[in-house]
């Protein structure tokens, strides 16, 4: 059983060395670059005139 | 040892242990918590559960990830022994971590719902059918079942039911979890992770865990498959000569099909174990004789080298295996003896120091 367990070890490892790193490496590329933050959108007059009104 | 049911055999090496753990812990929240943010230059704080859910989350990743790291040392190096001796309330601490970790993310991400927050964690995301996006909270909460059924099964009471083969199998869901827990992490916190640190830190984690264990496993794939000589009859194996083994330790031989063997030196008799101990399966053969008896380098378990029995008033006891000296050299015979069955050691001069 010993050498059993052994095996399934070294098994186990040797998948998870690869799909860890694959995962991992994969969501990284993947993710959004920049910082989520639109650039500033310049109002309209009526934007602009509806903003003093509320104001 | 324990001949009577105690629930947690303390010792001044368990107290110290746990001690440095909680206070390791505590210090990393500390910092977290505290000292970390006051360095920070951001124009709008992290709401504050979040800050915990993020302290509790990177501390229960690192602490999986020197759990990780502490077999595959102790068996490379033995100055890494002492940290396996008590590694099992390592990850009961572990464990309760990651409830900190749960109860300050639905806290906050769930609390709004109108739904339970509970039931809420596993139906306010069904994407899974997509990498990114993933509902990588499922990940975590598979995680932390994992986590609780070991640090529930980790007790002695359900390594003596269950038997240490099976429990060994069971406890090796560890490395499940830590899969899932890199996954989970990967698809949710370092998608908006705003620096480098958590990138390479998960990176170096997973780089150091999986280098550890391949070498390891390479290295116990080569003692497996090394071949001794047999004699004519095949129950016989060349053991080498016995002038090198060394004093109160062994010499540890693979014999065929599955087991190891130890053979270990008490002045000038020569014995041979099992190199399985009866506790835990811990590698007898890397211990050393301590006061007449075979001492496990993991928790400590002893067994008399002549009969494979501990001392009373324990009751464990492993297999035993004969021993001959021919033409100067030691031979082994495969075959293992009944549990506790005594052996008449073999005398064989000890290597004179400097020769």
């Amino acid at each position: 059983m010993q050498r059993a367990f052994r095996r399934a070890h070294r098994s186990l490892w040797l998948v998870l060395a690869f799909l860890i790193p694959i995962v991992l490496g994969l969501a990284l590329m993947m993710r959004p670059t920049g910082t989520h933050e639109q650039p500033p959108v310049p109002l309209d007059d009526a934007a602009k005139s509806a903003l003093e009104a509320n104001q | 040892m324990s001949v009577k049911y105690v629930p947690v055999i303390w010792n001044r090496t368990k107290l110290a242990y746990d001690a440095v753990v909680l206070a390791t812990v505590g210090a990393y929240l500390g910092i977290y918590l505290y000292v970390a943010p006051q360095f920070q230059t951001v124009t709008m704080p992290i709401d504050w559960d979040i800050y915990k859910a993020q302290a509790f989350g990177t501390c229960v990743f690192f602490l999986l990830t020197f759990i990780l790291c502490i077999g595959p040392m102790a068996r490379l190096d033995k100055r890494f022994l002492p940290l396996l001796y008590n590694r099992r309330h390592l990850g009961v601490i572990t464990c309760v971590l990651a409830y900190f970790h749960v109860d300050n993310i639905l806290g906050w991400y769930n609390a709004f719902s109108p739904i339970n927050r509970y039931v809420s964690v596993f139906i306010v995301n069904t994407s899974f059918d997509r990498f990114l996006g993933f509902p990588f909270e499922i990940l975590g909460v598979l995680a932390l079942l994992i986590l609780t059924i070991l640090a529930v099964t980790s007790h002695d009471f359900w390594l003596h039911f269950l038997k240490p083969t099976l429990w060994k199998f069971l406890h090796m869901g560890i490395y499940l979890a830590y899969a899932l827990i890199v996954a989970h992490v990967a698809l949710g916190a370092l998608q908006s992770a705003a620096g480098p640190f958590m990138t390479t830190a998960v990176g170096a984690s997973v780089a150091l865990v999986a280098a550890l264990h391949l070498l390891v496993a390479r290295k116990e794939h080569l003692f497996d498959t090394q071949e001794s000589p047999m004699d004519d009859s095949g129950t016989w194996m060349d053991a080498g000569d016995p002038t090198e083994v060394p004093d109160k330790r062994a010499r540890i031989i693979s014999i065929t099909d599955d087991e190891r063997v130890a053979i270990f030196r008490n002045g000038k008799k020569l014995s041979a174990i099992s190199n399985v101990c009866a506790h835990q399966n811990g590698p007898l053969g890397e211990g050393k004789i301590v006061y007449g008896c075979v001492t496990c380098p993991w928790h400590g378990y002893q067994y008399r080298v002549e009969d494979g029995r501990s001392p009373p008033p324990f009751t464990e006891k492993i297999s035993t295996y004969r021993l001959k000296l021919e033409d100067g050299r030691l031979w082994l015979n495969i075959e293992a003896l009944p549990p506790g069955t005594y052996v008449e050691p073999v005398v064989a001069p000890i290597l004179a120091e400097g020769s």
